[in-house]
Order: C-alpha cells, then sequence, then structure tokens
C-alpha cells in the first residue's frame, strides 16, 4: 500500500472554506455573510450565548446569592516531605534553606504534605527541625517519631492573595 | 501469522520470527494513519515565515500629496498595501503548525503502522549492524548492508533499542534513510519511509512489548 493509498483515505476531514475567492467557490462576492449591516462586517452581532434578543435575560432577572471561598482561601504550596528531605541538605528546614533548594520563594505559604504513591507512607529518614506555615499530621507525627522538632507559623501577612495556584 | 526475516551484516537471511499482526492492530486503520501522518507533516514545519504589513514597512510617514486639488486620487501613505514597494494587505506570520492527536490515537497509529509494513513484508530485522559500526561510524557498511537486501537508494526507516549515536553518523549521508529509537517510534515516521528495518534488539523488544 503506497502513501498515496493511505492519504487518499476519506477520513471526515473536511477542506477548509475559502472565503472571497471567486464566483465559482459559492463563496465569492459578498464571502457568505449576505449584504450589507451590521452582520456583514468585522466584528458584527456577536452578541453571546446569554443573549436572549433584547429581554432582560435570566441570569440578570434572578437575585443574587450564594458565596464563592475563591478569592478569600488560602493557597499553600504542597511540598511532599520525601522531596524535601533530598532536595534540603541541612537539618534545618525553614523557608530560608526551602528558597535556597528551590522548592520555594519567600513570601508563599508552604505545606508540608505526604507524597503520593510510594511516598503515601510519610517517612523522615533522619531528624530535621522545621519551622514552616503548615505540616499534615502525618508528616508531624513521621519527623516526631525520627527525633526531629515542628513548628507552624504565621502565615505570610499576604500569603491569601499571594500564593499561586497549584 | 507474519515472519520478520532476520538478516546478518552481510544481508543473508540468519534467521526469523513469527510475530501475530492482530497483536500489533487487528486492522491497518487507513484513516488514522492519514490523520498521524497529516500530523506528523504539519510538525514539521518551522513555521519561519513573515512578511510585512503597511505599518512594518518602512517609510511612508509623508502624505504623498495634499488631500484636495492635485487631481490624484487622495492618499495617506506610499506603504500603503495598492501602492509598488508597500506593504501586503494581508501578511503571513510566523506561527506554529504543530498539533496534537490524542495520544491514545497516536500509540494505535504507531501500531497501526507496523502492522501495514508486517502485511507488506517490508518489515525486516538486522542482527550487528549496530554493533558493526559500534566503535567507529562506517556509512560504507550500512550502505552495502541496504544494497545487499536489495534497498540500496530505497527509503528505509532504521529502528535501534536505545540510542545508537554512530547508526545516526553512518547513516547521516545516505538520502531516504532515517534512523530512530524504538521508543520514538511513530506513525509519521514509518509511514514517510516504505521500508522498515530493526535491528535484532528492538526487534526482541517490540516482540517482548506485545
Amino acid at each position: 500500500m503506497s502513501l498515496q493509498d493511505i492519504l487518499s483515505t476519506p477520513t471526515g476531514r473536511k477542506d477548509r472554506k475559502r472565503v472571497g475567492r471567486g464566483l465559482g467557490s459559492g463563496l465569492g462576492k459578498t464571502g457568505g455573510r449576505g449584504s450589507k449591516g451590521e452582520g456583514s462586517r468585522t466584528g458584527g452581532k456577536n452578541r453571546g450565548p446569554l443573549f436572549e434578543g433584547g429581554q432582560k435575560p435570566l441570569w440578570m432577572r434572578l437575585p443574587k446569592r450564594g458565596f464563592n471561598n475563591v478569592n478569600f482561601a488560602t493557597r499553600y504550596i504542597a511540598l511532599p516531605l520525601h522531596r524535601v528531605l533530598e532536595r534540603v541538605t541541612g537539618d534545618v528546614i525553614n523557608l530560608e534553606t526551602l528558597t535556597a533548594a528551590g522548592l520555594a520563594k519567600h513570601d508563599t505559604a508552604v505545606k508540608l504534605v505526604g507524597g503520593r504513591g510510594d511516598h503515601a507512607e510519610a517517612k523522615a529518614n533522619r531528624a530535621v527541625n522545621v519551622t514552616v506555615h503548615r505540616v499534615s499530621a502525618k508528616v508531624k507525627a513521621a519527623i516526631i517519631a525520627a527525633g526531629g522538632t515542628v513548628t507552624e507559623t504565621d502565615l505570610p501577612s499576604d500569603g491569601a492573595s499571594s500564593a499561586p495556584t497549584n | 501469522m507474519a515472519t520478520v526475516t532476520i538478516y546478518n551484516t552481510e544481508g543473508a537471511a540468519t534467521g526469523s520470527v513469527d510475530l501475530d499482526p492482530a497483536k500489533l492492530d487487528r486492522e491497518v486503520r487507513k484513516a488514522l494513519l492519514k490523520e498521524a501522518y497529516i500530523a506528523s507533516q504539519d510538525a514539521q514545519r518551522q513555521g519561519t515565515h513573515k512578511t510585512k504589513k503597511r505599518s512594518e514597512v518602512a517609510g511612508g510617514g509623508k502624505k504623498p500629496w495634499r488631500q484636495k486639488g492635485s487631481g490624484r486620487a487622495r492618499q495617506g501613505s506610499t506603504r500603503s498595501p495598492q501602492w509598488g514597494g508597500g506593504g501586503h494587505a494581508k501578511t503571513v506570520e510566523p506561527r506554529d503548525y504543530n498539533w496534537d492527536i490524542p495520544a491514545g490515537q497516536k500509540r494505535l497509529a504507531t501500531r497501526s503502522a507496523l502492522r501495514l509494513r508486517l502485511e507488506e513484508g517490508a518489515l525486516v530485522a538486522v542482527d550487528g549492524l549496530d554493533a558493526a559500526v559500534g566503535t567507529e561510524p562506517r556509512t560504507r557498511v550500512v550502505a552495502k548492508f541496504l544494497t545487499k537486501l536489495g534497498l540500496g537508494g530505497k527509503g528505509t526507516l532504521l529502528v535501534s533499542e536505545g540510542h545508537q549515536g554512530n547508526l545516526h553518523l553512518s547513516t547521516r549521508n545516505l538520502a531516504k534513510v532515517d534512523v530512530l529509537e524504538r521508543r520514538n517510534l511513530n506513525a509519521g515516521a514509518v509511514l514517510r519511509r516504505p521500508h522498515l528495518i530493526f535491528t535484532k534488539g528492538a526487534l526482541d523488544a517490540l516482540v517482548a512489548s506485545l
């Protein structure tokens, strides 16, 4: 079978419309836009899916209600314990050492968490002194079991707004 | 059951491996292969093309002649599209032509393409070719082997297991011969060349993976 056989197989792939390329094309003079008026102009007459023909649309007729926490939530950088232990060589884990290891930025809210898969059981392979914003219960237990300490600090003042979504 | 003949570097058949085409794919999906080939060809495009619109052509700041009274058509710039030396009305901009077919279809297309070559009898294997150029790249070794198989000058894709730098170097000066690692196999690369040659290692790994 030659490449041509394959390329001549119908696939449902449609030919591109070529507008304004001559009478015979059927999309010649007005290019499928009819004649004159707003609809025939660039950018004309696209009023969006919630437009109801000029009648006050449903979403404006109904009262506003409800609350969404999205603007107020505190967002943490979630750092798996095993990765932190890998990347930070000393026994002090705080924002400075995490930043130096490229795992955090000075103004982000950091939470130490367990890992996935093989690392789901959080384990500390050495004693470390941890000072970060939040530590998950499992990781806290693991660090203390390995002889380390855990201190949770206040969130950065603008933590809620500056921490990135991940 | 189709067989894949294994040749040595002298082009003599030394063995064969039975390979069930159904294990690759239950049929040769021509429509899917076409999509995969088009996607692969599109991905090859560099998209480095550019023409200038009127604002990008140098000059043209001064109004060529006054608006009224000259008897000539009003003109605002010597770089308007209708002027010789003017900008293009519709420009060609640099762009990325790459688009993805769904990952699952991509994998399926690769296997379908292998089935196609297998059915055609265009899928063979070679034992020791990578070792023959293992220490030093030698184009003549590969060229001689291909000629013995009757593939001299024909479009051929060589599939290696793992990166074989010397195999690349030994085919670099052969027109229409590509080398690809097995893990990078894709339908586009297979379809581009009508003949497909696996190294022994790559064939073994392929059979093991089915």
